[in-house]
């Protein structure tokens, strides 16, 4: 059994931070009405042709500042498509996968509008008077969500969300690693949008 | 005797048609602009179920065959196509387009002027009827080709289609006909070379004819592609199957899809919303604090995860309360927690896995206060012994670890995910 002290020295930090939600900084944009400029999903595809999907990449523009913008980082319930049987030479895994590909974009725009936004970055640019080109204008805004649900905000130079991919050891073969998700790091907030490893891999075939 | 009966019989449909066909082009002047629901099935008839005769099998015919109205016939006829297409993201039905492009093949003789098949028009062989077209209609053009005109005294004509699949598997349609004959397609793969001859020839092995048919098999044999004609009298297919199984009307392409193994996995149910009360947070994410750390006094695993009552997706029950005899509503969510520990020094992997039922009253679903979940105090699900798989966290050896944390609500997949540094 634990002892008191050590429940109280574990929950005490937990106890504060939740409610640290609600601290001073700027709110998220606010990106209603904007128009959207481009659209992507984030996945990972895996060697055996399977793909995990966990979120999306959109980029808005200010429709009153043409020199305005927002690109967030969705994520959605992850998923992860199974292809077809067999080899690819397999007079029928084209049709399947088509079938599959279908699936696919309908999982996606289910899943799209049941999405949370995790990361905003907001940036303006201006053209410079003697280059002609367009820069940025100022620095540009970083939020990111963290595992308590409270938003980091950063708008430093040199402040870059840091995006690495992760792996974890298969239980059926713990030698082996697959991949299963995506960190972003904002300085000290990490964010992790990540699949559960056993939708794909069974009792150690993988 | 028989065919003369035949011939007879087919006059006499003739004549008799004649009047009635008639008196439809008489009766409205165009018998196309106001179609009677008779005219309509006749129209399905010919457009759907002779058209496409070679793709539909007993069952389907049967079924169409009951359709009441023509909205029913339709919406058959629209099912029909959009189950055998194959890319259902185009707008083309690609399957239709490469099927009715055939038929037009067909009907303007697209092997006329092929110096591989002297003399070959669909016309000749039964039209769409015929086994020449069977065989277009569901391979389309074959990848090689060949006649072998005159044989045996100007009395068979034989000719053979090659196809080779993308997975390699060879087909090989060997057509044969006598004198006068349309083409009829080869699919007697029973006994030696010559017995097979025998239901190209007419004649029989065991008698006088053996030498007659040993000699056509030496004909064939030192003909011009003759290698191609014995090897398709020899084998059909490289996959062992016969001219009648591939000519079979094809799978549809959406069951073939179906039962080709590909699924999406990892997406919750439909969730009935009277059935759950879901958080107004977040959609997919997990609000959570994940602590862990040594008890220094009894040198145990302090781990826990702290969670807001408002932050879980609830599903609602009725419960018997015994003591006022009542139901009562309580909520619910079911939790799998993984933590995987990975030894830095060595690398050693010990994974700790553990599902969580959380219930409480309903009142309690909305509210924002926190609970402690103490997962060092948790009996894991799993009972079985997987390499690294640990019981509880007390068998941890000592170590610096990387904790990798996933939490997931087990009813609408929302989850959270943690990496932290260990140790012990």
């Amino acid at each position: 059994m634990l002892s008191r002290m050590a429940i109280l020295a574990v929950l005490t930090p937990g106890l504060m931070l939740l409610p640290a939600i609600a601290q001073a900084q700027p709110d998220t944009p606010d990106i209603t009405g904007w128009n959207q400029l481009n659209f992507t999903t984030i996945n990972i595809s895996l060697e055996e042709g399977h793909v995990i999907y966990l979120g999306y990449e959109a980029e808005y523009g200010n429709p009153v500042n043409q020199n305005e913008f927002v690109k967030v980082l969705g994520r959605f319930i992850s998923f992860v498509s199974v292809p077809a049987g067999g080899s690819e030479r397999t007079p029928y895994a084209e049709v399947a996968n088509n079938y599959l590909e279908l699936e696919v974009n309908e999982a996606i725009q289910g899943q799209v509008v049941r999405a949370d936004i995790f990361h905003y970055v907001r940036w303006k640019t201006a053209v410079n008077a003697q280059t002609k080109q367009v820069v940025l204008d100022g620095l540009a805004e970083r939020w990111l969500l963290g595992p308590t649900g409270a938003w980091f905000y950063s708008a430093e130079e040199n402040d870059e969300l840091l995006v690495m991919e992760i792996s974890v050891p298969n239980k059926y073969n713990t030698k082996q690693y697959v991949k299963v998700g995506i960190q972003y790091t904002l300085k000290d907030t990490a964010h992790i949008i990540r699949t559960d490893e056993y939708y794909f891999i069974n009792s150690g075939k993988r | 005797m028989k065919s003369v009966k035949i011939s007879l019989l087919a006059l006499i449909v003739f004549i008799l048609a004649i009047p009635s066909y008639s008196l439809a082009l008489d009766g409205d002047g165009d018998r196309f602009s106001s179609k009677s629901s008779q005219d309509q099935i006749v129209n399905f008839q010919n457009d759907f179920l002779q058209r496409y005769r070679r793709l539909i099998d007993s069952k389907t015919k049967k079924a169409f065959n009951q359709l009441k109205t023509d909205e029913e016939r339709q919406s058959f006829v629209d099912n029909f196509w959009k189950e055998r297409d194959p890319n259902p993201s185009t707008k083309e039905n690609e399957f239709k387009q490469s099927y009715d492009q055939r038929i037009k093949d067909i009907e303007t003789e697209v092997f006329f002027q092929d110096l591989d098949l002297r003399q070959f028009l669909f016309k000749n062989n039964d039209g769409l009827d015929g086994d020449p077209a069977w065989v277009y209609l569901l391979f389309g053009k074959p990848l090689f080709k060949a006649d072998l005109l005159e044989v045996h005294n100007r009395t068979i004509d034989l000719m053979v289609w090659v196809y080779v699949d993308r997975g390699g598997g060879v087909y090989r349609f060997l057509f044969y006909r006598s004198f006068g004959q349309p083409f009829r397609v080869f699919d007697f793969y029973f006994g030696n070379l010559l017995e097979r001859l025998e239901r190209i020839t007419g004649l029989f092995v065991h008698s006088s004819d053996f030498d007659t048919l040993y000699r056509i098999l030496q004909e064939i044999e030192y003909s011009q592609n003759g290698n191609v004609f014995i090897s398709a009298l020899y084998e059909f297919s490289s996959y062992g199957s016969s001219p009648g199984q591939v000519l079979a009307p094809p799978t549809p392409a959406s069951l073939v899809a179906r039962q080709s193994g590909i699924r999406i996995v990892g997406l919750p149910g439909l969730l009935d919303s009277d059935q759950y009360i879901l958080s107004d947070s977040f959609k997919s994410f997990l609000p959570f604090v994940f602590g862990i750390t040594t008890d220094k006094t009894t040198n145990q695993i302090a781990s826990y995860i702290l969670l807001r009552y408002s932050d879980i997706d609830w599903q609602v029950f009725e419960v018997l309360n015994e003591a006022t005899q009542q139901t009562e509503k309580k909520i619910r969510a079911p939790f799998l927690v993984r933590m995987t520990f990975v030894r830095k020094n060595d690398r050693k992997v010990f994974i700790y896995e553990v599902g969580i039922k959380l219930s409480d009253s309903v009142d309690k679903a909305k509210s924002d206060k926190a609970f402690p979940i103490f997962i060092s105090s948790l009996k894991p699900i799993t009972g079985t012994e997987l390499p690294g798989q640990i019981k509880h966290l007390s068998e941890l050896p000592s170590g610096d670890y990387r904790v990798d944390l996933y939490l997931r609500n087990e009813l609408t997949k929302r989850y959270s995910s943690k990496i932290v540094d260990y140790s012990r």
